[in-house]
Order: C-alpha cells, then structure tokens, then sequence
C-alpha cells in the first residue's frame, strides 16, 4: 500500500456531521483532516430578546441527547445573571436528573454504539445471541435511566419540570422509593457491563493532551464546579471561562475548534475521570480498578470505558441523593425572582463534557447577549491530533481496518449520537 | 404509563410526509382518547421503544412507510421484522423499529402485538414545518377514523 485515500464521508439529516479524511503518498502521510459540515444554528441569536423563563426551553433543543444539561446550564447562568440562590433540595433533585442523563447518554454509546465495534459487528444484533445477558444489562440501564429522567424531568428528554428557580413538580417519595429500588437493582447490571468491557481489548495508542473538566473540593463534579485543567494545579472560575477556553476556527470545517493551554484539549468522561478520580463513588472505584483504567489516562479510546465508570458511579450517587431527599423530606418551595440586569455564566459536565452558558440581561429579564461553548466543539482539534497520531500505527493494514481504526479513535469520543452511528458509510476514492 | 394500549405517531414535523405518524397523532390527541390508551408522537429511537413496548398490553404504530405503492395508499399489518426490514422510517439517527423487533426477537423478549398503520409518502426531505403531501394529508384523515373506531 504506497498511496491511499480516504474519505469517510458522513451524512446526517439533522445534526452531527462529519468526515474523515486522509491522504497517504510512499507510506507518508500528507493530510490527516477531521471535516465538520454543520452549519450553524443561532441558537445564541435566537435567544436574544428572550425571557428568561422561556430560555430554558428553547435552548434545551439545541440536543435530543443532552437537552437536561443544556437545560441546567442555562438555569445555573441565569440565577446567577438574577441573584438567585437555589435551594439544597433543588440542587439535590437537579443532580439526580444529571445522573439520568448521563447514565441514558453513556449507556446508549458505549453499549449500542461503541461496543459493537469490539466484535467487528455492524451493530449490536448479532451481540443479542453471543452477549445476551449483558445485552439485556443495557437495554435494562437505558430504560431505568430513560424512567428517572420521566420521573424528575417530566419526561425522557427536554425536562419541563424544571425552571429558573426550582421545579413545577416533584417527585412524591412513594416514587423516590420505587426508583432507589431499581437503581440498586441495577447495580448487578452495573457489574454486568463492567465484566464485559473488562474483556475487551482496548487499541494500544496514547498521546498526551490536556484534559478539562469542572472540579469540586467535595464531589466527582457534574453539576457545578470551577474549570480544572490537567495542565494546571489550580482551577478557574467558571466566569473567567474566557480566559481558558480560546475558541478559533480552520477554512475546511464550520464548526469552532477550542484550545487552552496546548494546541488541543479534551473534555468528556475520560477529561472527568483523569481530574476527579478520587471523588469517584466506590462502585465507580471498583469498575475502574476492573477495567484497568488509571488516572491520568492519556488513551482516548478508553474514554468509552471512563463512560463505564461514571454510569456506575452516578447509579450508586443517585441512591446517596435519594436517600438524602428521603431523609430532609420533600416540600413545596415557593419561589420569589424579580428581574434585574447581570451577567450569569453556567457550567455543567453533560455526557461529552464541558458545556457552558452566559448570559446577559437587561432590567426585564430579558437575554441581551448570550454565549455557549459546546463539549463537542472544544474535542474537534483534539479528535484531528489524535488522528494524527494513530493513522501512523495503522499504516501497513488494509484500508478496511484502517477505515474501522480511525472510525472508532471519534466514536471513542462519542461527539454525537449521529456521528457514531454514520460514520459506518465509508467512501474510497 | 396509565393505558394498556400505547399509541406512538411517528415522525419529524420539519421533513415533509416523514411527520405523518406525528400529526395522526397530534389530531387524534386533541379529539381525546379513552385513559386506557397513552399516546407518543415525535421522532422515537427504536432503543426507546424497547424498553417502553413491553409494559403494554397492544402497541399502535403510524408512521411513513416506503412500500412501493402508490403515494397515500396506506396498510395496516402486524409488526415482524422481516416485514419492517431495517429502513422503516422512525429516526435518522437510532436502531429503527424495526432493528429493535429484530434485537428483541433475539434476545427473546416478549413483546405485545404491535400493529402498524403505515403510510406511503410522496416526499421526505427537509421542510422546516409541518407539510404533508395532498395524497397523503387524505391518508392521514382516513387512518385517523379508522384509529378512532378501533380505540374509541
């Protein structure tokens, strides 16, 4: 194989767009791209003139996936902007919606997507005779995940519970009880998983990078926290996100690009786990001792199973919330806000990490300006040095497995439901 | 959950004839439906449906259906996978339904009988609001007295 090229084009109707491109002349790689198509969707533009109570609806469609974190975000920015200090029990049930999130998100990817992949299938179908018990582990997390997020957020995705301020409903503690029973239940499914992720043979390749993540003195950090770096001993406000987040574009992609304090970063589960691993809770401890995975992890392809590990610890955190809700006693909070001009900047840790939203308002409340900075966004550069650094270690192998190699190092990634499940159309030029 | 019956109208509003399970649904939402039926609309990826199917009794599905007939014909049938093969349209992105009956045939879960009212289109593609096709509008008018007497 002397000269080759590859182009895995991807097409999508509606979000995730993106293509793989590579050239290789005499066993040298000339061009190695990471092509993003999107075009962009104003959101920031849409919100403007906007109040803020109709904010978080609105900008929780910005993601089918993420729309709870994208919700928080915004919520979190905008209390801020009014002076608003949510109460322990709100902070409490929001968490445990999170959770929802990310165990539904985590486990979608890395059970329906990704795991195929290690057995060179197409999808998970032919894993349904071969794997069936730990097939049925996942299909039974996704659905208690989807069920929490029903129960705290209304319903599976887009909460409509949750509002600037605290909730429209709650849940009674009859319900409480009955999802603490399954999530504990679900601990064996847990395991489950972690067996079999535990057997799987991880692509060998490492490349140092910076790794990005919320950070808190007393938790695994999800819902708040100040921007830490793997780079850095110190962590940062998340109001002076601008001064580590530096966000700039290339001419082949639309989508922005993100650095900080290398050309590249990472944020996600492995971006998470690398900063916060000792506030794992121990069933996330006991998975990532399992699977082998170690802080700091320079392996993006192990980002699949830091996914692993934080279902298991937001399963086992979602049990410590409830009971904690149990024990204060759920109530009715009534709620004053009056709008006032300020400022908010929020930031939550979704599923591919690092999402951040600010916000302006004038004395009505309502959105002057307003800025986002996506998870996905701030990997592309991070994805493209990767695939720089791992093309090199394919070469020599038929294009089907380079093809396959490359496709898995940005599923490994998971930077949207679309991308993993379309990259899978390859064209050869 | 509180039916035994889950209704699902399947669908993008914004990509033409793709939304006609979702508006099926969305009319037959607002002339009411008896509490013994819950009912869905919008895109549902198949992993969804999965985990919601078995708690019914009896599953209706409405959605687009490219059977090669006639743009507006419309068919109702009893869900298999070999029948729905792996393009039946419920989500750009996901499993389909019909991958999903496919992975629960294997895994050998139990499913409730699912029975398809599936609409031939005219034209998928993006629309950015709800616009259905003539042919297909009058499809949808028919599968909605059709599900009205079978529901309530």
């Amino acid at each position: 194989m002397s000269g080759i090229d590859i182009h895995v084009h991807h097409v999508s109707r509606v979000e995730g767009h993106g293509n793989i491109v590579v050239k290789v002349e005499d066993n040298q790689v000339k061009e190695t791209r990471w092509e993003i198509p999107e075009a962009p969707r104003f959101f920031e533009a849409m919100v403007r003139g906007k109040h803020y109570s109709d904010v978080v609806f609105i900008i929780s469609r910005i993601c089918g996936i993420c729309g709870i974190g994208h919700t928080f975000s915004a919520i979190q920015a905008l209390e801020k902007a009014l002076g608003f200090e949510p109460s322990e029990q709100t902070l409490l049930l929001r968490k445990l919606l999170l959770h929802g999130e990310t165990i539904q998100s985590h486990t979608l990817h890395f059970g329906y997507l990704a795991l195929p992949d290690f057995f060179g299938a197409p999808n998970i179908i032919p894993l349904a005779q071969s794997h069936r018990e730990q097939v049925l582990a996942i299909i039974r997390l996704h659905r208690l995940a989807n069920e929490l997020c029903d129960l705290i957020g209304g319903r599976t995705t887009h909460p409509i519970t949750t509002i600037v301020g605290g909730w429209t409903r709650l849940p009674t503690p009859e319900e409480l009880k009955e999802l603490r029973r399954r999530l504990t239940e679900a601990i064996a499914d847990v395991r489950a998983v972690v067996k079999l992720f535990a057997s799987l043979e991880i692509p060998d390749f490492k490349r140092e990078t910076e790794y990005i993540a919320l950070k808190k003195p007393d938790e695994y950090a999800f819902y708040d926290g100040e921007i830490a770096s793997t780079d850095e001993q110190h962590t940062t406000p998340l109001s002076r996100y601008q001064e580590k987040i530096h966000e700039f574009i290339v001419p082949y992609s639309t989508a922005k690009r993100a650095r900080s304090n290398r050309e590249s970063y990472m944020v996600g589960a492995l971006a998470r786990f690398n900063i916060n691993y000792e506030k794992l809770m121990p069933l996330g401890q006991e998975a990532a001792d399992m699977m082998g995975l170690k802080p700091i992890c320079y392996n993006s392809f192990m980002n699949n199973i830091a996914q692993v590990v934080e279902v298991a610890h937001a399963i086992e955190d979602s049990i410590r919330i409830i009971d904690t809700l149990l024990a204060r006693g759920l109530r009715e909070e009534k709620v004053q806000i009056k709008p006032r001009a300020g400022r908010g900047v929020g930031g939550v840790e979704v599923p591919r990490g690092l999402l951040i939203h600010d916000y302006t308002l004038d004395e009505q409340g309502r959105v002057v300006d307003s800025n986002m900075i996506i998870p996905t966004n701030q990997n592309h550069q991070n994805i493209e040095e990767d695939l720089k650094a791992f093309l090199p270690q394919l070469l020599g192998k038929s294009k089907e497995e380079i093809t396959l190699g490359l496709e898995m190092l940005v599923r490994a990634y998971d930077p949207c439901i679309s991308c993993s499940t379309h990259f899978l159309k390859v064209e050869w030029k | 959950m509180k039916g035994k019956t889950l209704l699902l109208g399947l669908g993008n509003d914004f990509m033409g004839d793709d939304a006609v399970g979702a508006a099926v649904a969305k009319i037959i939402e607002k002339r009411g439906l008896p509490p013994t039926v819950d009912l869905l609309e919008g895109s549902i990826d198949g992993f969804t449906l999965l985990g919601l199917m078995p708690k019914y009794e009896k599953v209706i599905v409405v959605d687009a259906a490219d059977m090669g007939l006639e743009p507006g014909e419309w068919r109702v049938f009893d869900a298999k996978p070999e029948l729905l093969g792996k393009n039946f349209r419920t989500l750009t992105h996901f499993f389909s339904l019909g991958e999903a009956l496919e992975l629960a045939e294997r895994l050998g879960l139990k499913l409730p009988p699912i029975k398809i009212y599936a609409i031939q289109p005219k034209f998928i593609g993006f629309t950015g609001k709800l616009r259905l096709s003539g042919s297909v509008a009058k499809a949808a008018r028919a599968v909605i007295a059709s599900l009205q007497s079978e529901l309530c």
